[in-house]
């Protein structure tokens, strides 16, 4: 299994904060919300969103607490922390940045 | 996430695993759900979660990394993992354990001992500022200056930030109530200052005080405060009485204090120098201490002139013998021990490369033999660097494990070594494991563990090796072989040089010493204060003598002033004798020995006379000038006639001494080849002969422990304080011989040592590839090979990779062998039969480590190993 680029796997942490901006969710729902607001474009695979979801613990950017889920079932929830909904707003710039300027490459003539 | 947390998540891993076992299982569920929801079949929808989900622990293993502790979970996880490992495999591991303990321990252990002589700073400050400096001349054992010379160069502007004299240690006695023979330095007043050693208690004493007819001082060193002050401070101000003088203790030296000639001195006292005289004065040893940023080389030239000066001075036909030496005052300390220093500590470097070699054979043997195992964790999702790094960690474990058992061995062998090692070593009886050794011997282990550990990880086979088909990669068995053939060649390098030594051992104990020492019995006696008057001296060993010759089963008595072939006999140049043809001597024509003895002596030794009569009781008359000359003196005092009858004066203008014997040459420069003329007065029965130091000869046919016994008793007899070195013969020869033999012994135990480990490296390299190709050699059996022809096929193998680590060894030893030229004795760095005969052993040795596989493997059961598998 290759690992995800330093590109892939920093827009997957953008995917994943910018979700849980719609309110704490498990690991399987972000998933879930990535791909159907994708339109079935983005496709998370389990073996690098939930490293990815640790790292970002690890680094205090959400954090996770159990609770219970749509079917009742323990599930556990990650939610935004402060620390996370700045860095995500620098994310959102850079990533703003940085897809004007591809947009602008591609769209020359 | 801090540390802190870190930590609990260490602890709590049980907690946080089964957390993420639940996250996932959760993830797994709802996917299961949603695909039957989309209308799949339970089993199947099950199936497709699965596929998509992949593999769960590589997702728990990389969750569990990018939370951060994987690397001290990782570690934790490898040494449990590889102490399961050497418990399953205890032979192999015990056999690594031992290599490396008996390398590392040999070499921490010798480490200890090179340490002192040949990096460790002398112990006083800035010792590289120190500098000797003095006239060198063949017939003393130290550099001089006299102490006009001295007072010149003091007033003389050099490089020097001080300068300062001592005259040597000399036996100074105790008087009062507990008596006790000491040893006093005596020193100038700069002398400590300018070592920059500081009294831990008082003061040093003043340059008034260091003149004649003054009150006298003293320092008293650590260990004498200690032993006989009991440590209290109010010893400043105690009076001793030493030789019949008092003098007042002023201050105590450091615990660490030693005389730059490392010579033992219980008390510091002034030398009291006279006035100044207009030229000569006594001989004095002169250290001093450079400027900061001055060089050896700068005062060196600063001084010429004044050598040169001093040189004027010298009988022409002496000047040639003179020399001016500027040394640092560490290589005046170590002297000749600095070769047999570095010949250790290389033969002891060699030892561990061959102990390093061959626990890294071991280790890769062993890693091929788990490759299999190896590739399944591969594709089980261990990455490369994990397997790796489990590899490092189990070899850095077992060096680990090796260095502590081998610390403790370096502490048993330097015991062993204290023991053997002659008396007068440098250093030897402070030598311990300290901090530096200890660090020493961890760098190495450490090192070890990352070399041998390294080999075997590169070989970290990648999945494709799972199926286990592919025997052994073609790189790694030439890195066995190499490996092999180098502990050959150092092997090959410790056996030539301890052939060199030990040949050169035996060639000093076999040299003819001219005498015949079987049977005797001598005493070394010294007499004490009490006998200041000549009288009183003549009077004690004149009693001895006839009470001894008295004894039953005593056959001569003699007494002399020194022993031949060592001892210090008394020497003078050669030039200043004067017989018929004074001319003839050369004016670097080297020294003439001579000694003061009693006419026992020659047949105490059994000296033969050649012509004419030993002494008799006769010439011992006051008055008497007789001499008997050795046959070599004969020849160069009285070349081409008779010297019987002549006369002979021992310098210019002084008495004329009648020839009347000439004794055979005896050997008498030491166990070495300088072999100087001699001559013998008798001890005349006169106050001027009087000696306070003489060496009892005593032969006898009674067994020597009882001749030795009744010394001492008729020695108690006359003074029971006087201290008597008793001893036979062959016990003085023994001394003498000693530090080759130290040499030699360790030497040649290194030599078995490497020898043992390199024989056995080849022997489980050759049973490993004989197992290996046993189903091959099976098949050629089969198809009609005689086992004759498997067994030469093995051989020729063994043989081929011997060789070339023999070549390899004998163009090291021969480097080697140069390099210790001048620890030799009668022998040639390059002597052809040391060089074969260690080649020949070690090729020997070779071919039964690998006969013994080769055969077993050309008797293998062709129809067992064909079924197999």
């Amino acid at each position: 299994m290759s690992k995800p680029t330093d590109l892939v796997q920093g827009t997957l942490d953008l995917l994943i904060l910018k979700t849980l901006t719609l309110g704490p969710q498990h690991g399987w729902s972000i998933a879930q919300l990535i791909k159907e607001r994708s339109e079935e474009v983005l496709l998370v695979q389990q073996g690098s969103l939930y490293p990815a979801l640790h790292k970002l613990e690890t680094q205090g950017f959400i954090e996770s607490e159990w609770g219970d889920s749509e079917n009742n079932r323990r599930a556990k929830f990650y939610a935004l922390t402060r620390k996370g909904k700045q860095y995500l707003k620098e994310e959102e710039a850079n990533w703003e940045r940085l897809s004007r300027a591809i947009g602008l490459i591609v769209k020359m003539a | 996430m801090n540390w802190i947390q870190r930590l609990r998540f260490l602890v709590k891993k049980n907690d946080t695993d089964v957390e993420l076992d639940e996250e996932l299982r959760f993830h797994l569920d709802r996917q299961i759900e949603l695909n039957i929801a989309n209308g799949l079949p339970p089993a199947e929808a099950r199936y497709a979660a699965l596929r998509e989900f992949g593999i769960v622990d590589q997702i728990k293993e990389e969750c569990r990394s990018s939370r951060g502790l994987d690397w001290l979970n990782g570690i934790a996880q490898d040494v449990r993992y590889a102490l399961r490992n050497f418990r399953r495999n205890q032979g192999f591991a015990l056999t690594v354990l031992a290599v490396t303990a008996i390398g590392i321990g040999s070499s921490a252990a010798v480490f200890s001992v090179v340490d002192r002589i040949l990096f460790r700073n002398l112990a006083y400050s800035e010792p590289n500022r120190l500098i000797s400096m003095g006239i060198t001349i063949p017939w003393m054992d130290y550099d001089f200056l006299t102490w006009a010379d001295y007072g010149e160069l003091k007033r003389t502007p050099t490089q020097l930030q001080g300068i300062t004299s001592w005259a040597g240690v000399v036996d100074c006695d105790l008087t009062g109530d507990r008596p006790l023979r000491l040893a006093c330095a005596r020193v100038e007043s700069s002398f400590l200052p300018v070592l920059g050693v500081q009294p831990v208690l008082g003061r040093n004493f003043a340059p008034e005080e260091d003149r004649p007819n003054v009150p006298g001082v003293a320092l008293i060193t650590h260990a004498m405060w200690q032993s006989r002050f009991a440590g209290q401070p109010s010893v400043i101000g105690r009076r001793l009485t030493i030789d019949g003088a008092e003098r007042q203790i002023i201050g105590v030296l450091p615990p660490g204090f030693e005389l730059p000639t490392l010579e033992k001195a219980d008390l510091v006292i002034p030398q009291a120098l006279p006035p100044l005289p207009a030229a000569g004065g006594r001989p004095m040893q002169v250290y001093g201490r450079l400027k900061p940023g001055a060089t050896t080389q700068q005062f060196r030239d600063s001084v010429m002139p004044l050598a040169d000066r001093i040189f004027s001075f010298a009988p022409p036909q002496a000047r040639k013998q003179l020399k001016f030496q500027v040394k640092s005052l560490q290589e005046m300390q170590s002297g000749d021990m600095y070769l047999a220093a570095w010949t250790l500590f290389g033969a002891v470097l060699a030892m561990l490369l061959i102990a390093c070699a061959n626990v890294a054979n071991l280790l890769l043997a062993r890693s091929l033999a788990r490759q299999r195992e190896l590739a399944v964790r591969a594709a089980l999702g261990a990455s490369r660097s994990r397997l790796i790094r489990q590899t490092l960690t189990e070899s850095m474990l077992l060096s680990l494990a090796g260095g502590i058992a081998g610390i403790l061995l370096a502490y048993g062998l330097l015991r062993v070594f204290m023991y053997i090692a002659p008396v007068g070593l440098p250093h030897l009886s402070g030598a311990q494991l300290d901090l530096r050794v200890l660090a020493f011997s961890l760098a190495a282990s450490l090192l070890c563990g990352f070399v041998f550990g390294l080999a075997p990880a590169l070989h970290t086979p990648s999945a494709s090796t799972i199926s286990g088909a592919r025997a052994t990669p073609r790189s790694s068995m030439i890195t066995r072989h190499a490996l092999v053939s180098a502990q050959l060649s150092f092997s090959l390098i410790l056996l030539t040089c301890a052939g060199l030594l030990l040949q050169s051992l035996w060639n000093r104990q076999r040299l003819a010493l001219g005498m015949r020492t079987e049977n005797v019995v001598t005493a070394e006696l010294a007499l004490t204060i009490r006998y200041s008057q000549p009288s009183a001296r003549l009077h004690f060993f004149e009693t001895l003598e006839q009470r001894l010759a008295r004894l039953p089963g005593v056959e001569t008595v003699a007494l002399s002033d020194s022993l031949p072939p060592g001892g210090v006999p008394r020497t003078q140049p050669l030039y200043a004798l004067e017989g018929s043809v004074r001319t003839e001597a050369q004016p670097n024509s080297g020294i003439v020995v001579w000694r003061h003895i009693t006419p026992g002596y020659f047949r105490a030794l059994g000296i033969p006379i050649l012509k004419g009569r030993a002494f008799t009781e006769e010439d011992r008359g006051p008055k008497q000038m007789a001499v008997v000359i050795s046959q070599s003196l004969a020849a160069k005092l009285f070349p081409g006639e008779d010297a019987l009858g002549k006369q002979m004066r021992r310098f210019p203008k002084g008495p004329l001494y009648t020839v009347v014997g000439i004794a055979a040459s005896v050997r008498n420069g030491g166990l070495t080849d300088a072999n100087h003329p001699e001559y013998y007065l008798v001890r005349r029965h006169s106050d001027d002969d009087a000696l306070a130091a003489s060496t009892v000869i005593l032969r006898g046919q009674a067994r020597p422990e009882l001749l030795e016994s009744w010394i001492r008793s008729e020695v108690a007899s006359l003074d029971p304080v006087i201290p008597a070195n008793i001893q036979t013969f062959d016990q003085h020869m023994g001394e003498l011989a000693a530090r080759p033999r130290f040499q030699a012994l360790l030497l040649a135990l290194f030599a078995a040592i490497g020898l043992i480990l390199s024989a056995s490296g080849l022997y489980g390299l050759i049973s490993y590839l004989a197992a290996q190709r046993e189903r091959e050699i099976g098949v050629r059996l089969a198809l009609g090979a005689t086992p004759a022809q498997i067994l030469k096929m093995i051989l020729a193998h063994a043989f081929r990779w011997t060789a070339a680590g023999l070549a390899i060894g004998i163009a090291g030893a021969a480097a080697a062998a140069f390099a210790l030229k001048g620890l030799l004795f009668h022998i040639e760095p390059a002597d052809p039969v040391a060089f074969t005969s260690a080649a020949l052993s070690l090729g020997l040795i070779a071919l039964m480590a690998s006969l013994v596989p080769s055969r077993r493997a050309s008797r293998v059961d062709p129809m067992t190993t064909l079924r197999q598998d």
